[in-house]
């Protein structure tokens, strides 16, 4: 019957003029790009979500940016210098650029954007600017940042939205509402926004990059399924997309028209345990022998092979691989099932049951049964409680839980993958685990700028987690991009930001 | 009969009130609010989280945090999202069309194949032709929506390529490209509409075939076909046009799932994204917008046939 | 006058009632589906050939085999396993939920109809208000909010097709209310309990029985739908909808994870569906032809 509908359908949609072909021409000028979701607000100083940044990353410049080899470059800030002592940052602004609204950008806006982001109080920007303690505009084209104390990670703040420059003289006036009609200074200035349904940014002619940016056009449009994402760009509907899953690629792979980038993420998955937080702390795992059984259960390969058909990197510390902060000398233990099972012998526990809290997503729902089949077999009675994100973070930062299953996009910066989870004051501690051989190292590497000497700090801090196992690295996910065969090559950035500069439909 | 119709919309009221608070309370009920869901992705102190707390008003009791709310709705003023922190009627405006489209669609496909299928059986009554067509009507009504869209994408977008696999292209700008797009969301949304309107118009049929005039006209030879046009269909489809109004009032509000496997931007993914992000303004509107439409079509319906059928007035 | 029969109304069309249910071609083959379900379910233990949550690394997401009639899923487990266990998620949503339903909403509308004043008036404001949230919205809200799990999603769709038998018990209760032996009854001094148990409930078993089978069928696609956004069965615990879920991800590679629970779900529905429309026209006398 619905045959017959169907058949009804296409002979009235098969009137003169239309095929449907029409659906998939792209427009020549435009770049049409698939996320995730649909971003929530466009104010660099309110905004929360990945996709959003996906945004800000055409529409907001920043102060420096980062190359895919996370070396910092210049954006609106052309060139910066630490003080001597570390405790001032002295920046030059780009003479040229321009807001949306014609206003030039001058070490006094730059200042004034800063300080929006640092006092404005909804700002979700305030801890993360929390170090500067003045803003000083030497002349129209420096700002000098004073800082309470050394700390480097600021430079990295400023490549993310708390360095994304606002006109803040009319956002003063609008508030919270800035954006509905955001005024920034990138590439391209906002054009329309409907919601769940798509951001058009038009592109910005007085921008001082402008020629780097071919298209007149990005439209971005939020499509949460990831398979309708890939069959979007196969079918021609969107240009780009973002977040392939793996278990896709054979697909996507196979595709001929299709382009295909990826880069190993920034941030980490692990399996955070409650070991100090609340009466729940009062777990199974609360013996450190058997959160040792617990990782020797597992095996990250299979894990990996299960989950992630292969495609994902297995991880056991807060950077992966590749990372400028990779400590190769930590090896993650191979699964040891025996020796597993001897350590809960040893513990008075031969099988310790506790409930692992997951978000509520396919990958994490896939992961949680593999890590509950494994652990089983070294004699641990794992119950699942899946609960929607929002309910998982709420229960994990008071406390309710006795194992978390948790993601981190992960920061360009080491510090933003690390401190505010392990430090003893880390806002995002929810294990509250705390060592003060972690603090000291973490805290002094905020004040280093040298990479050998912080990559040290970071590895004895990884080494203690490594020994008390509060929480357990898995894996790090990667960013599979899939676009248009007619787009020249993209490179994928760590951070699974999509920067469009330089990209162009091949001639 | 107009003081019945005035006696119904004052009942609206009360009506409406009895959803928003339901929705109101089970919203907050969930654990975590909108400012927890900024702890995943910022760096924020236990104060940065009261101050944006008490900012978004979050921090005041259950009651004033309504009537906050209902002030503003009786002023017309529904609020503002505090995910996109845009204005909740401006979003509604954005999706009422592509929901009404949906809808519409939806309705058109039900009615223009229900009412034939149960016309036919009607007329055929025991026939075979009866049983497949109220086979294939409990069969629509049997499968569950989401997997018939995942089946249907995969035949015709993924295997066929005939159909995009998802969005959504607004009828003003291209029209043609919008109804085809439309049409496979449509179809799924159909799929237990048609079943409905068919076994309806199948009993309506058979009530007024059994009626004496009907009967006389059968007798007298008049062409069957002409009988069926002109006396039997135009009385049976009177309550099947009613019920055509209920659905597609539910229809407003109702796609949620449908709307979630072919990604299409309507009130139904507004909604779901909304509890999930704790967005309260915009559940709290699209609910309230959506039991409007619903409320709005059943008093129509029953406007129609109240003024059809004046039994229904004594009641 | 005590000889009044409990189901003076209904008794002498009882017999005849199973008689015709049996001989009447869909509601045979509908009670026959259900029935084997059912089984399906109770036996699940013996019928199954393997541990459905039993995962084997070595055969992710394998094609239907001899070993794997249904092939496996993406974590290797094997797809008829877990298909026949998931009707037992299925079967208990749908008969748990619409027992609730029922146990709810046949008293609240009694009392409605039979009592009627100030309480009908508010019993159906909130039974408007709730219609008038699309039926899965209301389901939704509720699952999230008890947290995710079979039982609370049977609470939640339970409660949401609720309002639907608090209308229809009252409609049936007006309708018994108006009959003479009702009237009658009331007329001897009997206690309102006494007579809307033994004298008004009755006639309204039939209408009931034919909306609760096809509630059933509504539940379990409700339940599937539920499972299908997460809020229903919660994993390993293997159900249709839940199996759904995370086939939909591999609808191209694997189309054998997201066929065989989706047909079941149909099947079992349709089943119901067929039931009730059995039901309905062998009790419900105002649809006879």
């Amino acid at each position: 019957m619905r045959r017959l509908a169907l058949a009804a359908a296409f002979l009235a949609f098969a009137a003169p003029g239309f095929t449907p072909q029409a659906v998939a021409q792209p427009a020549q000028n435009t770049l049409r790009i698939g996320l995730t979701a649909d971003p929530d607000v466009l104010d660099p100083a309110l905004g929360r979500t990945l996709v959003g940044r996906m945004v800000f990353a055409s529409l907001c410049d920043t102060l420096v940016d980062y190359n895919e080899k996370l070396e910092f470059v210049p954006r609106l800030a052309q060139s910066w210098e630490w003080s001597n002592d570390g405790r001032a940052l002295t920046l030059r602004i780009r003479s040229g650029a321009v807001f949306h609204d014609g206003t030039p950008v001058d070490a006094a806006a730059v200042k004034a954007s800063l300080d929006r982001a640092r006092t404005m109080p909804q700002s979700l920007r305030r801890s993360e600017l929390a170090p500067i303690a003045e803003t000083v505009v030497v002349d129209p084209g420096t700002l000098r940042l004073e800082l309470r104390s050394p700390f480097v990670p600021l430079l990295a703040q400023l490549a993310d939205r708390g360095g994304m420059i606002v006109n803040a003289k009319p956002s003063e006036a609008a508030g919270t509402e800035f954006g509905r009609q955001p005024i920034c200074a990138g590439p391209y200035r906002f054009a329309e926004r409907v919601a769940q349904d798509r951001i058009v940014l038009q592109r910005f002619d007085r921008h001082w990059e402008r020629d780097q940016y071919h298209f007149e056009r990005v439209v971005y449009l939020p499509i949460p399924d990831a398979t309708v994402r890939l069959a979007n760009v196969q079918a021609g509907s969107v240009d780009m997309v973002e977040r392939i899953l793996p278990t896709d690629l054979p697909n996507a792979r196979r595709d001929r028209r299709l382009k295909l980038a990826d880069a190993v993420e920034l941030g980490w998955n692990s399996i955070i345990i409650n070991t100090n937080n609340g009466p729940k702390a009062n777990n199974a795992l609360k013996d450190k022998r058997v959160r040792e059984a617990l990782e020797l259960s597992i095996d990250r390969e299979i894990l990996n092979r299960a989950a992630h058909a292969g495609e994902f990197v297995v991880g056991n510390q807060p950077f992966a691989p590749g990372n400028p902060y990779f400590a190769s000398e930590l090896r993650a233990q191979p699964r040891n099932v025996a020796r597993a099972r001897e350590l809960l012998r040893a513990a008075g526990t031969p099988s310790p049951a506790f409930t692992l809290l997951v978000p509520n997503d396919t990958e994490r729902n896939a992961v949680a049964q593999i890590l509950q089949q494994m652990a089983r077999e070294a004699g641990f009675d794992i119950r699942l409680q899946v609960v929607d994100f929002a309910t998982s973070i709420t229960m994990s930062q008071n406390g309710d839980f006795e194992a978390y299953l948790l993601s981190w996009s992960g920061r360009v910066d080491p510090d933003g993958n690390m401190h505010t989870f392990f430090h003893c004051q880390g806002s995002q501690n929810d294990s509250k685990f705390c060592d003060p051989r972690i603090d000291a190292a973490l805290d002094r590497a905020r004040t280093l700028s040298d990479v050998a000497e912080r990559r040290k700090l970071y590895a004895e801090a990884t080494a203690v987690l490594h020994d008390e196992r509060p929480r357990i690295f898995t894996y790090h996910r990667k960013w599979f991009f899939a676009y248009s065969g007619r787009l020249t090559d993209f490179t994928a950035n760590p951070d699974g930001m999509i920067r469009v500069r330089g990209l162009r439909w091949q001639q | 009969m107009g003081r019945y119709l005035l006696g119904r919309l004052a009942l609206a009221i009360p009506t409406l009130i009895v959803v928003s608070v339901v929705v109101f309370v089970l919203q907050k009920l969930l654990p975590g609010d909108a400012a927890t869901l900024m702890t995943a992705d910022a760096d924020l102190s236990a104060a940065d989280l009261a101050r944006i707390r008490a900012e978004l008003g979050l921090d005041r009791s259950w009651p004033a945090q309504y009537l906050v709310w209902m002030w503003g709705v009786i002023q017309g003023d529904l609020g503002t999202s505090l995910n996109t922190k845009l204005p909740v009627l401006d979003v509604i405006l954005d999706k009422l069309p592509v929901t009404f489209q949906l809808a519409t669609m939806a309705i058109l496909i039900s009615i223009g194949v229900g009412v034939p299928l149960g016309v036919i059986a009607a007329l055929r009554r025991g026939s075979a032709a009866d049983y497949a067509v109220n086979f294939a009507g409990l069969s629509g009504l049997s499968i569950p929506p989401f997997w018939f869209g995942i089946m249907l994408i995969l035949a015709f977008s993924v295997e066929l390529n005939w159909f995009p696999a998802s969005g959504y292209v607004s009828p003003f700008e291209d029209l043609g490209a919008s109804l085809w797009t439309m049409l496979l969301p449509a179809i799924v949304l159909a799929s237990e509409n048609i079943a409905i309107l068919m076994r309806h118009t199948r009993s309506a049929m058979l009530g007024v075939l059994k009626q004496d005039y009907v009967r006389t006209a059968r007798a007298k030879g008049v062409f069957e076909r002409l009988v069926v046009v002109r006396h039997a269909l135009r009385n049976a489809l009177i309550p099947v046009i009613t019920l055509g109004a209920i659905e597609f009032g539910r229809l407003l509000g109702g796609a949620v799932l449908t709307e979630q496997v072919f990604t299409i931007p309507g009130f139904g993914k507004l909604l779901v994204d909304g509890v999930f992000t704790r967005d309260y303004p915009i559940v709290q509107g699209v609910v309230l917008v959506a039991a409007c439409c619903y409320i709005a079509l059943n008093f129509l319906a029953d406007a129609a046939y109240a003024g059809v059928n004046p039994r229904i007035r004594a009641r | 006058m005590t000889g009044i029969p409990a189901a003076a109304a209904v008794s002498p069309r009882a017999p005849g009632a199973l008689a015709r249910l049996l001989r009447h071609p869909g509601a045979a083959i509908g009670g026959g589906i259900a029935l084997f379900f059912v089984l399906i379910a109770i036996l699940a233990p013996v019928l199954a050939p393997y541990d459905p949550m039993a995962v084997d690394w070595m055969a992710l997401r394998s094609p239907p085999s001899a070993a794997h009639w249904f092939g496996t899923d993406e974590i290797g487990r094997d797809v008829l396993s877990r298909t026949i266990w998931g009707s037992r998620a299925s079967l208990l949503a749908g008969l748990a939920s619409i027992a609730l339903a029922l146990a709810v909403g046949v008293p609240l509308g009694l009392a409605a109809g039979y009592f009627g004043g100030w309480f009908d008036a508010l019993a159906m404001r909130v039974v408007d208000g709730m219609l008038a949230i699309p039926l899965l919205v209301l389901a939704i809200a509720m699952a999230a909010t008890l947290g995710p799990s079979l039982g609370n999603a049977m609470i939640a769709i339970g409660l949401s097709v609720c309002p639907v038998f608090v209308r229809l018990a009252r409609a049936q209760t007006l309708a018994a209310m108006a009959e003479e032996y009702v009237e009658a009854a009331r007329a001897m001094g009997y206690s309102h309990l006494r007579v809307a148990l033994r004298h008004v409930l009755p006639n309204t078993v039939p209408a009931l029985l034919v909306q609760a089978t096809l509630g059933i069928a509504t539940a379990i696609i409700t339940e599937s739908s539920l499972s299908f956004l997460g809020l229903g069965q919660q994993p390993p615990a293997p159900s249709w909808g839940s199996s759904l879920n995370t086939a939909k991800n591999f609808i191209v590679q694997a189309p054998w994870m997201s066929l065989w629970p989706g047909l079941a779900i149909c099947l079992a529905v349709f089943g119901f569906n067929l039931l009730g429309d059995g039901l309905r026209d062998t009790l419900d006398p105002r649809d006879k032809d």
